[in-house]
């Protein structure tokens, strides 16, 4: 476990630092994918950095009207440059709008940005999961298996690590579906779908979870919504009748 | 129409979603997490441990205040707790003490203890500077740095969330802290 790094007397949370590093190499990962579909890498880059000035200003807008009354008696807190006081789910949802509307606008097909985004937010996820374990945060559940991490008092899954493994082979996997897309947008749905099943697998092993129910895990149920969907609008615009065909497009080629 | 149907059989996606559907729920139903299961009995057994780290009880720890009195952590258990490293020389910590002592004097009716853990310094030191800034809250003297290794404490301020039933919270390192921040942690904590 390594929290923090001292350096010159200042202690730096390795945590953020992965974040920071995770939200780097997944726009890099996307950008190679961009290359291989003929999409102008750029494009990729200022959506991403779109989405992060939106997110942190979507985070902290929300985070401001929950806590009104506060900021109110000191409305230049809100301009505080501090991460800690933010709202993520808003923040998630204003990144999303904002590089919805940047692609949207330009030259690119959104379904094809989506289908090179996909592979850095595996990327992401797994450089994500990586900082966790860093941290010792979202720790796994006790067990004897031999791969067990001694963390927090007992020999844990290292559920972080299954997180990092996880989000690389849905990358492998992506970047080898990339010649086989069917139509824009394919391979952002088969990725969601991965990602979604491996986060399900994954949350199984995970300590301390969020539950519903008979201790039903929220995550996973939340996970396998999610791919069912994905897997619902494949099936969908496989039987849509103006469906050409199935036959894999050419690498940069466009069908909708 | 033959054709059709053989197609849609043939279909990987409507494998994979029947599949998915399937063996979704199951995984699902059999990975949750009853408290009967072997592993949760393990688990609640490492919870047992203290820990500084959210979802294990708080470790407990003696020290003496500013004022010469002896306070222990579990004095407080059935309260909500606020336990917050700090020292006179750490900026962040001075920037953040003004809004802990306003959210003591809105909470404080409803329990809320804020523990001020200096780092190593005397008591002459620290209450000079807590006077100076008004601030009148709980002021503990860790002048071996004993309780801040046992709460791994890695920079100043670090400020740990501590449950009525005596568990963790949230553990917060680096500040200084908004009182919206504060304001948030307090909430849940006197829920």
């Amino acid at each position: 476990m390594l929290p923090t790094l001292n350096l010159g007397g200042v202690a730096i949370q390795t945590y953020g630092l992965m974040l920071l590093a995770a939200f780097w190499l997944g726009l890099q990962s996307a950008d190679f994918a961009s290359r291989r579909l003929d999409m102008d890498p750029d494009d990729i880059w200022n959506a991403g950095f779109a989405g992060l000035i939106a997110g942190l200003l979507g985070a902290r807008l929300f985070y401001v009207i929950r806590f009104i009354d506060v900021y109110a008696a000191n409305p230049r807190a809100a301009l505080a440059l501090n991460v800690q006081d933010m709202v993520w789910w808003g923040g998630a949802v204003a990144a999303l709008v904002a590089a919805g509307i940047y692609l949207a606008s330009g030259r690119t097909s959104l379904a094809r940005a989506a289908d090179a985004l996909v592979l850095g937010i595996a990327v992401a996820w797994a450089v994500a999961g990586l900082g966790a374990f860093f941290s010792g945060d979202a720790y796994g559940m006790p067990t004897t298996m031999p791969w067990g991490i001694d963390l927090w008092g007992a020999r844990r899954h290292p559920v972080q690590l299954y997180e990092f493994v996880a989000g690389l082979a849905v990358a492998g996997l992506l970047w080898r579906l990339i010649p086989r897309r069917v139509f824009d947008g394919w391979l952002a749905l088969v990725g969601v779908a991965a990602l979604a099943g491996a986060r399900m697998l994954v949350e199984a092993f995970r300590a301390a979870p969020a539950t519903i129910g008979d201790g039903i895990r929220i995550v996973q149920v939340a996970a396998w919504v999610v791919m069912l969907i994905a897997l619902a609008v494949l099936v969908w615009q496989e039987r849509r009748p103006d469906q050409e065909s199935s036959v894999p497009l050419q690498e940069g080629q466009s069908r909708v | 129409m033959q054709e059709t149907t053989e197609q849609s059989n043939r279909s990987p996606y409507v494998t994979l979603l029947v599949l998915a559907l399937i063996f979704g729920g199951l995984w699902i139903w059999q990975t949750r997490a009853p408290a009967t299961s072997e592993a949760s009995r393990v688990e609640a057994a490492a919870q047992r441990e203290a820990m500084p780290q959210a979802g294990f009880p708080a470790p407990d720890f003696e020290l003496e205040s500013a004022t010469g009195e002896t306070v222990r952590l579990s004095d407080f258990r059935g309260t909500p707790v606020i336990v917050n490293f700090w020292a006179t020389w750490c900026a962040p910590c001075r920037a953040e003490l003004p809004a802990f002592q306003r959210v003591s004097d809105q909470y404080g009716d409803r329990g809320l203890t804020f523990l001020l853990l200096n780092q190593g310094e005397d008591a002459e030191t620290a209450q000079s500077f807590l006077d100076e800034l008004g601030i009148d809250m709980t002021t503990l003297l860790d002048r071996t740095g004993e309780v801040s290794g046992r709460y791994r404490v890695r920079g100043l301020p670090t400020t740990v969330f501590v449950r009525p039933d005596g568990t963790i919270h949230d553990v917060i390192v680096g500040g200084p802290l908004s009182e919206a921040k504060l304001t948030e942690n307090v909430e849940i904590l006197v829920r």
